[in-house]
């Protein structure tokens, strides 16, 4: 289970908040035909080591 | 002795009204709780016992939260670290350090309280963004083994489950120590499939380090200590993993002898098929665990550098993470792979020198 922390302070510097201020432009860069694929940053979470290990 | 105030630079500059340490009493002994903490925040403590003080975290943090407060809770145990539901910990940051795989030694618990003390978080933060844009920008994902010859190619854009694993924490997240590694499974996070698959093709060289990580109290820590010790040969003598679609085909011995290394691994991948599949491809991003301890070690998985992960526990007997020490990243772009080293694994400073493929 991976851990996606939504009740983020907006001070906190994270891949998540800088991630989601990119989404919305890749979006209208996907629409307009630049880019096909989803970028890594979009697709990015935050987890615990644990979940990755134990399952 | 290790003083708990260079553990918990992980909670950013606010910890909440409570800092909880949790630790063994075996542990508990090694760490100093300084009189300049106290006066910053209150320390409370927590033995942990078993896996039943989990509950007793739970209830304390739950009991705060009905309260409108919050906290900081750094556990230190030779027992597994369960993750806590998210539900649980929205008014608490929590950062545990495990003995679980690796047995606790107060070596091993000096050495990693100084790498912990010696993170910069937002230099770490820096790295795996800049790692993140440059795999964004590129096609592929080479690794390659100059001294052998060997390389491999990565699809890294087909794989979904990316994950990032760096600090501080802000209320609601949890981590283990030492954090600074990003990296891709076939699966979610905490699922196994025999179906899903990199698109991973080519030669993998396997030199470095292992770290053995125990399913779960079922499998002994002597066991799993015995499994590094079978592994660890690869510290000096290097095999290779042919790759298929993510999938190990065969392997062979890179230096051309009969090595008891190549036994051991094939072994390994017949006792189990499921450990064939390369599971995870990590891309450590701590500076401070460039120097791999010899021992089965898990902050090793942070070495600046890439590793690779077979099985999954709950699902195979062990996770087993091979960091591969002389394996060089690249990225590679154009039909013609225009290649970038993605970071010098010695000093994790990005380069732009690029050569023709």
């Amino acid at each position: 289970m991976s851990i996606e922390n939504k009740n983020k302070k907006s001070s906190s510097l994270s891949v998540e908040s800088i991630s989601s201020d990119d989404s919305e432009l890749e979006e209208k860069e996907n629409l307009s035909g630049i880019f096909s694929r989803r970028s890594i940053k979009e697709k990015l979470k935050r987890y615990t080591q644990y979940d990755n290990l134990q399952g | 002795m290790i003083f708990l105030s260079d553990l918990i630079s992980i909670f950013g500059d606010e910890f909440g009204d409570i800092l909880f340490l949790v630790a063994s009493h075996e542990i508990r002994k090694f760490i100093h709780v300084s009189e300049a903490l106290r006066d910053i925040v209150e320390v409370t403590e927590i033995e942990w016992i078993d896996f039943q003080s989990r509950r007793k975290i739970a209830d304390q943090i739950l009991s705060l939260k009905q309260d409108g407060r919050y906290c900081s809770v750094l556990i230190i145990s030779e027992d597994d670290y369960s993750h806590f539901d998210e539900i649980e910990i929205l008014n608490a940051k929590i950062a545990a350090i495990s003995f679980f795989s690796t047995s606790f030694s107060l070596q091993a618990l000096s050495r990693t309280a100084e790498i912990i003390k010696n993170t910069n978080y937002a230099l770490q933060l820096k790295t795996e963004l800049a790692l993140v844009e440059r795999l964004d920008e590129a096609d592929v994902t080479i690794f390659r083994d100059e001294d052998y010859g060997t390389e491999s190619v990565f699809q890294h854009h087909e794989s979904d489950n990316w994950f990032s694993l760096h600090g501080p924490l802000s209320f609601g997240q949890q981590a283990v120590l030492p954090t600074g590694e990003l990296s891709v499974l076939t699966d979610e996070s905490g699922q196994f499939s025999d179906q899903s698959k990199f698109r991973l093709d080519g030669k993998l060289l396997v030199k470095g380090v292992p770290i053995i990580h125990r399913s779960d109290f079922n499998v002994s820590l002597k066991e799993t200590i015995e499994t590094y010790d079978k592994l660890s040969s690869m510290k000096t003598e290097s095999i290779i993993f042919n790759v298929k679609d993510g999938e190990i085909v065969s392997i062979a011995d890179a230096s051309m002898r009969n090595t008891s290394l190549l036994q051991e691994f094939e072994e390994l991948l017949s006792s189990d098929s499921r450990y064939c599949k390369i599971h995870e491809i990590g891309f450590g991003s701590n500076p401070n665990c460039a120097d791999l301890f010899d021992e089965n070690y898990f902050p090793n998985e942070r070495f600046p550098g890439v590793h690779f992960g077979l099985g999954l526990g709950s699902f195979t007997k062990y996770h087993i993470d091979l960091v591969c020490e002389n394996t060089k990243v690249f990225i590679g772009s154009g039909n013609s792979y225009e290649l970038r080293e993605v970071y010098d694994t010695a000093a994790l400073q990005f380069r732009e020198n690029s050569s023709l493929y």
